[in-house]
């Protein structure tokens, strides 16, 4: 089972994530 | 879960040593689940300022599947915890937590992409998110449990004859509400608390699904429509004596399931009582010395 701090953790980064995708700070340009 | 005001102290409320029914717990990381719904707003507010239909077009579909993720990831939520509560259960037939996950990353990727020219930073981020969305939300539950040393087919049988029995229960929950009478939603609840501990007793023992059927199957149908008919009735007439027949039905039900799980247990000692005889006599004619 993991642990809940991890579990936590790695959501509020898929919510960040999610969110500077959203307002289109990340990406832009191609690689 | 909410419940309205009641018990020993309240109108018409119960008298005495009626046990408060047990409420579901509420469902994990369902906030979770709300707020990737609720971020899903944002790719669909920007879309509007992308400068293009193609950027609009890719935006807008981002933050559907974003939100496809959250529902497709309540849903497989809920129904882990379905498999979790269960002692005998069948793992999701679709798993929908890894469907969510890819939801996510796809989301993501649509999102960072903005146009064809990103697409391929899209998807490493996309990546990242399905894998993220994995370590937050877990995997989905991916082998069957409880089903090792019986027969396959008799257990398969048992999670589907339940699986309907917790149908009637739940239609029979939602009916009663009609009725708007909260002594009879509390009835209705300890009946459904009596069976579902009748439910576990049949999962740890699929051989008790043969005398128990007609209590999971013809006798909660019954009893389900005879809560229809009640809670319609009830709630235009208000008439005391269609209460009490129906309260005195609920009885009946009640311990009939009390005294089929006694002599369900009762038989489980019998087969019990069976092989220690055999294997003693067995032992008494090896010539093995046994205490008697």
């Amino acid at each position: 089972m993991k642990s809940t701090a991890l579990r936590k953790t790695a959501f509020a980064a898929l919510a960040l994530l999610i969110a500077l995708a959203g307002l289109g700070v990340l990406g832009g340009g191609g690689l | 879960m909410a419940q309205r005001f009641g018990g020993k102290f309240s109108p018409d409320g119960a008298t005495g040593t009626t046990p408060a029914p047990v409420l579901k717990p509420p469902l994990v990381g369902r906030g979770r689940t709300s707020i990737l719904m609720a971020l899903s707003l944002i790719p669909v507010v920007t879309a509007f300022f992308q400068g293009g239909p193609i950027g609009l077009a890719m935006n807008l579909l981002a933050g559907a599947a974003i939100f496809g993720a959250g529902t497709v990831t309540q849903e497989g939520l809920k129904a882990e915890a379905a498999w979790a509560a269960r002692k005998v259960a069948r793992r999701p037939a679709v798993p929908r937590k890894l469907f969510g996950a890819v939801l996510s990353g796809i989301g993501v990727a649509l999102a960072v992409s903005n146009g064809f020219d990103g697409l391929i930073a899209g998807v490493f981020y996309g990546i990242i998110a399905a894998a993220l969305h994995v370590t937050a939300f877990g995997m989905d539950p991916m082998r069957d449990k409880g089903m090792e040393g019986v027969d396959a087919f008799q257990t398969e049988r048992v999670a589907r004859t339940i699986e309907e029995a917790e149908g009637h229960l739940d239609a029979m929950e939602d009916a009663v509400k009609r009725a708007r009478d909260r002594e009879a939603e509390m009835r209705v609840a300890r009946l459904g608390q009596k069976a579902r501990e009748m439910f576990r007793a049949v999962e740890d023992d699929p051989r008790d699904l043969t005398p128990a059927r007609k209590y999971l199957g013809v006798y909660l149908m019954g009893a389900r429509d005879a809560t229809v008919k009640f809670a319609d009735l009830y709630a235009q007439t208000r008439d005391a004596t269609v209460k009490a027949d129906y309260f005195a039905l609920l009885d009946d039900l009640e311990r009939g399931i009390d005294t089929k799980r006694e002599t369900l247990l009762i038989t489980d000692r019998t087969d019990l009582d069976v092989e220690i005889e055999v294997l003693r006599d067995r032992l008494k004619r090896d010539g093995l010395p046994i205490g008697e």
